[in-house]
């Protein structure tokens, strides 16, 4: 097979979707950080992780995914490694522990954990497809999620934790399993919510309380939540301009140019904007389900599924958060918020699905 | 294996899963149509309130001047440090720092900015109205101490002190009360009021207009930028009638270890050109915040500094009451000049004996001789011969038992006793005695200093009865316009001139002849006309007398009339009208330049 012709099945309305989003991201990490000093250097090093992750993505297109599935165990090894690290090593920012720093740079493994887990699911799934009548179909896939989101919690990083579980339940449902026992199984987790909430630490309570009612804290933990709804509601059908929300550049968005992105885009280019931004993210989704349906190897089509979820679920959490239909949770909005290891995780996870798109003929 | 193909035909898992995007997507779209489009503006609205601040710009009062335009009121910056305790990285150091400066322990400091009361952002005022000296002190340690802050206000100050102060009266914050009536005014919570004097009657033109501005401020509440402005109006200067040399010579010559008052009117116009009442207080002690606790000394005085006594003071009027029964007796043709009667310093009415204040008697006396001697015998011979309640007609017509109108707030109107007032009030009828008393001023009567002086103008002028005015005038600031107060007669005597001239001349010989009652008033190269009186207090067991004297000068052409009244005062002659008499020296002589006042200017 030519270069060439793996070139032409490259999924090109996918990758555009994801400049535009990109492009888009930019634009609002320069208004979210104008009114600061040197806020040109957060532009320069959001473009430096952009230019990492076209690299990233080109390793991913180009990989071998018969070689991925191989090393997914590996892989999965060495993210918990990473994981451990963290808690034991890692540098505690926003009362949070989720950075190990190399040299200059400062990695999330817990992003990366995103990939890797959907990797060894895919990987256990499409080995063990004969037996998907069974139980431990399921049980076992959900040890493979729990070890590494039980750390993630510990962190603690609900947010990240959070996004683990639909996607497993996505992969099972598209693997086969059995839907009865699926149900069961969501069940027997919602029933054990309480125990749940007993490990959560109290700000994680704090912000769930406050999810349920911003206004029991109006000026500490409600505070964002309120801010974010009052940023997003005020910018209208059309948004208050490029540069000129209020709510964002008189400082009353806090995080604005990471987790509460959205908001400024919501109040500088109203319905409109998020209109827009949204559709983008619906193609890819799209785009993403069609990869995994045409894949030519069950592991691909599993880890495609995998990563759409995955993306759609950063959507719903990212974006409901800032108008307080979801709890606030530290959670970044793919290709937007400005961050190094969630924007390589994503461009990672496009290179995944381009490669799948790719590879679609292959026999394997 | 598979060959590429549209959605449509997909893996029915994979469709289900895409039915599942499409609804979280669709939800997410629908909910910000919600938010944005349907509640847009009830957000925009929120979002306005958290950036736009407004501040209140407190105008300046008007300026109050005397009559030849010396300020006696007028407003001085006050300076008032604050800080915003969310800028203070380090709370502790900060207060450290600044304990020194502000003369506070920086305990109190961290109490005041962690105060649980206070709103988030809003600066916490740590101290107001700092001397110029903090202030340099302050600015030159700026760089250490972040996010204090120096904001300036107008604050009233009162240039001579205790001079004047019952006229110019003082301000303070509006009261609840005060709220309550006039909100509908613009008036506001924090605003500053007149409390008393010249700064309550005049308010409405002293406090001027306010002004605004709305702020647009970030987070923190720091001001971005004003969005709008509207300047306040400084309020109207007022122009008081009052002349400050006299005034000073006033205060000087009272005796600052004396009670009671002192007015000085023009008798040809009404104004007031001097206001005295004593103990009196410092108006300065209400704004300046450091001499707060001077506020309830002056609040707790049993000697009531704060009351005016020339308009809020009862008294009996005593002698000068006297010429109201000679005028009276004249004008009805019961006694001209001619008519004697024999003082022996007793007079008996039944079986009761009245005394003259001269027990040997003043022999045979006609009405001259009677106002000269202040013989009461005269009197009480004379009060059998008049109608009760015409010598009370005449008295009220010469304002007494009213108010007299002038611009101050809560005047008191005193008591003109008649025949149907006794039955009326004591059921019991008009005693030959009542008449005894009476006719020497004592008794029921009632008169205010205020209306002494308006009934001597009267005699001056020959029978104009004026309103007392303050204020000459009020310059409005925008239009630079003057009102004018008028000065024109509320009242005309029907009384003949002759009869008047008669009673100038009792007066003038009361202070001119060897043998006058106030010969101490007399003034060298100044003729003074006057009356003293002096009256016994019945209530309590002390002894107590006030001492009267009222009276005008020059005699021939009248620019003033003094009515200066000492409590506790032994005798009109000797107590009261050695004041006047040093009063009229000092302000007919051109060269006087006014008293020793404290002034701290």
């Amino acid at each position: 097979m030519s270069r060439y012709e793996n070139l032409k099945k490259v999924n090109y309305t996918l990758i555009l979707c994801v400049f535009l989003l990109l492009g888009i991201g930019l634009i609002f990490i320069y208004s979210a950080t104008y009114q600061r000093e040197h806020f040109m250097g957060v532009i320069y090093r959001q473009l430096l992780w952009v230019l990492i992750g076209i690299i990233a993505f080109s390793i991913m297109l180009k990989i071998n995914l018969k070689f991925l599935d191989s090393i997914a165990y590996f892989i999965y090894a060495a993210n918990l490694f990473l994981l451990l690290a963290v808690l034991f090593a890692g540098r505690v920012h926003l009362g949070a522990q989720r950075w190990l720093h190399f040299g200059g740079f400062a990695l999330q493994p817990s992003e990366f954990a995103k990939v890797s887990i959907i990797l060894v699911l895919a990987r256990y799934l499409s080995d063990n497809i004969d037996f998907r009548d069974k139980i431990s179909y399921i049980l076992k896939p959900f040890i493979l999620v729990t070890i590494p989101m039980v750390m993630i919690i510990k962190q603690p990083d609900l947010g990240t934790s959070m996004i683990f579980l639909p996607v497993l339940f996505a992969m099972l449902f598209v693997a086969g399993a059995r839907i009865k026992l699926l149900m069961g199984i969501v069940a027997l987790g919602a029933s054990a919510l309480p125990v749940f909430w007993m490990f959560l630490q109290n700000y994680q309570k704090m912000r769930l309380k406050v999810f349920i009612n911003p206004n029991i804290d109006p000026l500490g933990a409600g505070y964002t939540a309120i801010q974010s709804k009052i940023a997003v509601g005020s910018g209208g059908y059309f948004g208050k301009g490029w540069l000129m929300g209020t709510q964002n550049q008189l400082s009353f968005l806090p995080e604005r140019h990471t987790d509460f992105i959205f908001s400024v885009l919501g109040e500088e280019w109203g319905f409109i904007g998020c209109l827009g931004v949204l559709l983008l993210f619906l193609i890819i989704l799209v785009m993403g389900l069609m990869i995994a349906d045409n894949s030519g190897s069950l592991f691909g089509k599993l880890t495609a599924v995998g990563l759409t979820v995955m993306i759609t679920s950063h959507v719903l959490i990212n974006v409901g958060m800032t108008i307080g239909i979801m709890p606030i949770t530290g959670l970044p909005l793919p290709f937007l918020s400005y961050g190094g290891s969630s924007l390589l995780t994503m461009m990672c996870s496009i290179g995944l699905l381009e490669n799948i798109s790719m590879r679609k003929s292959v026999f394997y | 294996m598979r060959v590429n193909r549209s959605i449509w035909y997909a893996d029915r898992k994979i469709l289900v899963l895409l039915g599942v995007i499409c609804a979280v997507i669709l939800f997410l779209i629908f909910e910000l149509f919600w938010v944005q489009a349907v509640k847009g503006s009830h957000y925009k609205g929120l979002s306005r309130n958290n950036r736009v601040r407004r501040i209140r710009l407190t105008a300046p009062r008007g300026v109050i001047f005397d009559r030849s335009g010396k300020i006696l009121a007028e407003n001085r910056p006050s300076f008032d440090i604050s800080v915003a305790p969310e800028d203070i990285p380090d709370k502790e150091n900060m207060a450290l720092q600044l304990a020194p400066l502000l003369d506070m322990t920086s305990e109190e400091i961290l109490a005041r900015l962690k105060s649980k009361n206070r709103l988030p952002y809003v600066p916490v005022i740590l101290k107001r109205d700092v001397s110029m000296e903090t202030l340099i002190r302050i600015e030159e340690s700026r760089s250490i101490l972040w996010g204090v802050i120096v904001e300036v206000l107008p604050v009233r100050h009162y240039a001579f002190g205790k001079l004047a102060s019952h006229i110019l009266g003082y301000v303070g914050k509006i009261s609840r009360e005060q709220l309550e009536k006039y909100k509908d005014y613009g008036y506001h919570q924090q605003d500053m009021i007149g409390k008393m004097g010249v700064e309550v009657a005049y308010d409405e033109y002293l406090r001027g207009e306010a002004g605004g501005m709305q702020v647009q401020v970030d987070n923190r509440g720091y001001r971005d930028r004003i969005l709008s402005r509207k300047d306040p109006v400084q309020g109207s200067d007022i122009i008081l009638n009052l002349d400050l040399r006299l005034q000073q010579i006033v205060e000087d010559e009272f005796g600052y270890n004396n009670k009671g008052c002192v007015v000085a009117l023009d008798p040809q116009t009404g104004e007031v050109l001097a206001m005295l009442s004593r103990p009196d207080f410092d108006p300065n002690v209400f704004v300046d915040l450091k001499r707060r606790n001077e506020v309830r000394e002056l609040l707790t005085d049993t000697g009531h500094p704060l009351y005016n006594k020339s308009v809020f003071g009862e008294y009996a009027p005593g002698s000068p009451f006297k010429l109201i029964v000679a005028i009276d007796a004249l004008e009805s043709g019961k006694l001209d000049v001619s008519k004697k009667f024999k003082c022996t310093g007793k007079f008996k009415l039944g079986h009761a004996s009245f005394r003259c204040w001269f027990k040997p008697g003043h022999g045979y006396v006609n009405i001259i001789n009677g106002i000269k001697f202040s013989c009461n015998v005269f009197f009480y011979n004379t009060i059998k011969l008049l109608n009760i309640d015409e010598v009370a007609e005449l008295a009220r017509n010469f304002g007494f038992g009213s108010k007299t109108g002038i611009d101050l707030l809560g005047e008191k109107k005193g008591l003109v006793p008649d025949l149907k007032w006794k039955k009326e009030k004591l059921q019991e009828p008009w005693y030959g005695g009542d008449s005894m008393n009476f006719c020497i001023g004592q008794g029921a009567l009632l008169v205010t200093p205020i209306q002494m002086a308006v009934m001597i103008s009267a005699i001056a002028n020959g029978g104009n009865i004026y309103q007392p005015a303050l204020v000459q005038k009020i310059i409005t600031r925008e239009e630079k316009r003057s009102i004018f107060i008028e000065k024109k007669p509320v009242g005309f005597l029907d009384v003949s001139s002759d009869t008047l001239e008669l009673i100038r001349k009792g007066m003038y010989k009361v202070v001119n002849d060897e043998d006058g009652t106030a010969k101490a008033a007399r003034v060298n190269g100044i003729e003074v006309a006057g009356k003293t009186g002096t009256i016994q207090l019945r209530s309590g067991d002390l002894d107590l007398t006030h001492a009267w004297f009222v009276s005008f000068a020059p005699f021939e052409k009248p620019e003033i009339v003094l009515v200066v009244l000492v409590e506790g005062g032994k005798s009109g002659g000797r107590t009261a009208a050695p004041i006047a008499s040093r009063i009229y020296e000092r302000f007919f002589d051109i060269n006087d330049e006014g008293g020793e006042t404290d002034v701290q200017v």
